[in-house]
């Protein structure tokens, strides 16, 4: 299923020539719009040539209405696409400061490809500027990089800041989109540089055959509705698949307190247990979440602002539940996620000892496919004991042998497109 | 040889719409430029001054040691964007060395100004993690909430700065 990343599908030369021509359709479409012509390009901030919006949104709302309806219909994987990752201020100061360069300078950086593709002086020099421009962050990044990594929210898409349907979101920005054309008609018309007799319905054929293709699309991604998390799990790739079955995925007592007195790492633990045997037991910082919690976009959204080095872990009775969470979260595109082999139920057989206040129960034959808890317990002390503070276990980790499964993946934010 | 009109914007849109949906159909990604420019500049770097590269944590990760800048699919993509663009502007009969600039500003003031531009461009689009391809149009499409309120900051910044500026980018008609 799409995106078909032909970077590891394809011999490098090949998945290279794809780039290559992708980038050929990229330059010669925006030189024939007009887009290596500064003058072109700066009318947009007079109001009397609207090219740089009409083409820009034209194309934002074609591949978006596309990449949506295609991940309604099962066709296309979103969660695997590339999403730039959102810093809210460096986004909006780095804008401010886009916008005052293009202003000044009378390009984007691809625009001035193209400028100076086409031997266009002025696209030269700016280009020449951006490569300046470009080594001057880089030279004095380090004594701002606070700023520059404040406010990071992760992988956050529109729908998901409101926290409604993407269909919706996807036909509010069609609609919007047609507005703001019929804007830039009426601009061009009054400000425009050949002054034309107003036309208060400029609409064509073409036009009208567009608008149809793309508030139809918008409309049927509204529809059909999103996939389900059970659908993302379904669509995960074998390969992904596979790490449960081979139980790549389960990390062991061992490892998982190495993972907690790691300062390099940060652990966060996912408890989808139930209430009450949270609270009988549970290991300092766990979180707990319902199944039906780590459903909603909040828990997603919060698991996703995590930083780079957090290792996710999810923790119940036995592994029934966990293996389901692990799916889920999975599903969502939540990576450097394992779950503890064998679970409390485990932990407490290994570590509790003989504790007062705490009795192994014989586990019925059910117990293991409900995922009960095995012990019972006469006070509920929650994190009180010393075995659920992973820190103080360190010692006791040196004397286990133990396989590491554990290998921190990056963030998908710090490559793709322009970054 | 005359030069021809620039297309319908709305066809051109729909033609770049379909490129960027094809970029992320097949590479599971969208367009950009600036990467592949600061690519570009640190191989330069590092042909001139190798040890200040590496000295460089941003570089160092493009270019440290035996690492090829170059060697990489955004460069690819900025390639066929120049052959892309320069083929299109030669059948359009726009492919001439000329100063595109407003009227009454001399050569001289326009390229000053291109240059000044373009290197604080060059400087937000590091700054915001990617320039108007990267961020605003592939970021745009897939929805992407910081890409949108960047979009908006880049039209808010080059509005707000337009009337000053007005002088610089006349047409014609209203020139004295």
């Amino acid at each position: 299923m799409a995106p078909l990343n032909i970077l590891e599908a394809l011999p490098k030369l090949a998945a290279y020539g794809i780039y290559f021509l992708l980038g050929i359709s990229f330059g010669s479409v925006l030189e024939l719009s007009g887009f290596g012509d500064s003058r072109k390009l700066s009318g947009q901030f007079y109001l009397r040539d609207m090219t740089v919006l009409k083409v820009m949104f034209t194309a934002i709302i074609t591949a978006c209405v596309m990449l949506y309806l295609g991940n309604s219909l099962g066709l296309i994987a979103f969660e695997r696409v590339f999403v730039n990752h959102t810093y809210l201020w460096p986004g909006i100061i780095g804008g401010l400061i886009m916008g005052v360069g293009f202003i000044i300078g009378g390009f984007c950086p691809g625009t001035s490809i193209v400028a100076l593709a086409t031997l266009k002086i002025d696209g030269v020099f700016f280009a020449t500027g951006v490569s300046l421009g470009t080594l001057l962050f880089s030279v004095t990044v380090q004594r701002f990089s606070g700023l520059w990594n404040a406010s990071y929210m992760g992988r956050l898409t529109i729908p998901e800041v409101f926290e409604i349907s993407n269909g919706w979101v996807v036909f509010g920005v069609v609609v919007m989109a047609m507005a703001m054309f019929y804007a830039a008609e009426l601009s061009e018309q009054f400000f425009g540089e050949k002054r034309k007799r107003l036309d208060l319905v400029p609409i064509s054929r073409l036009r009208l055959v567009g608008m149809a293709a793309l508030l139809g699309g918008g409309l049927l991604t509204l529809i059909v509705g999103d996939p389900s998390s059970e659908d993302k799990w379904a669509r995960i790739p074998k390969e992904e698949k596979a790490k449960l079955a081979d139980r790549e995925v389960y990390v062991s007592a061992g490892e998982f307190i190495e993972a907690a007195s790691d300062d390099a790492l940060y652990l966060n633990i996912i408890d989808v247990r139930d209430q009450s045997s949270f609270n009988l037991f549970h290991f300092r910082t766990a979180e707990r979440y319902t199944l039906d919690q780590l459903h909603t976009i909040n828990t997603i959204k919060a698991l996703r602002r995590l930083p780079d080095n957090t290792v996710n872990v999810v923790v119940s009775n036995g592994e029934v539940a966990s293996t389901e969470a692990y799916k889920l979260l999975r599903g969502e595109g939540i990576i450097n996620l394992y779950i503890l082999e064998g679970g409390i139920n485990q932990w407490l057989t290994d570590f509790a000892g003989p504790n007062v206040g705490i009795e192994k129960v014989v586990a019925a034959q059910s117990d293991t496919t409900r995922d009960r808890l095995r012990f019972r317990f006469s006070y509920a002390v929650g994190d009180n004991y010393p075995f659920a503070r992973l820190l103080n276990m360190k010692s006791l980790a040196d004397d286990l042998t133990f396989e590491r499964k554990i290998k921190i993946e990056k963030k998908a934010g710090l490559k793709g497109g322009c970054s | 040889m005359k030069t021809r009109p620039y297309i319908n914007p709305y066809v051109g849109g729909v033609l770049l719409g379909l490129t960027l949906f094809a970029a992320f159909y097949l590479t599971g990604a969208g367009l950009g430029a600036s990467s592949a420019v600061n690519r570009v500049q640190v191989a330069v770097l590092d042909n001139v001054a190798p040890k200040a590269v590496d000295k460089m944590a941003y570089c160092a990760q493009l270019a440290g040691g035996d690492k090829n800048p170059l060697d990489s699919p955004s460069v690819m993509m900025l390639l066929g964007t120049l052959v892309g663009g320069m083929v299109a502007g030669v059948l359009s009969g726009r492919f001439k060395p000329e100063v595109r600039k407003g009227a009454g500003v001399s050569n001289g003031t326009r390229l000053a100004l291109a240059l000044l531009g373009g290197l604080i461009m060059g400087f937000g689009a590091r700054f915001s993690r990617g320039c108007t391809s990267g961020q605003a149009l592939s970021g745009g499409a897939v929805l992407s909430a910081g890409s949108w309120l960047f979009m908006f900051s880049v039209f808010g910044g080059a509005y707000g700065l337009a009337w000053f500026l007005r002088r610089f980018w006349r047409v014609e008609e209203e020139a004295v």
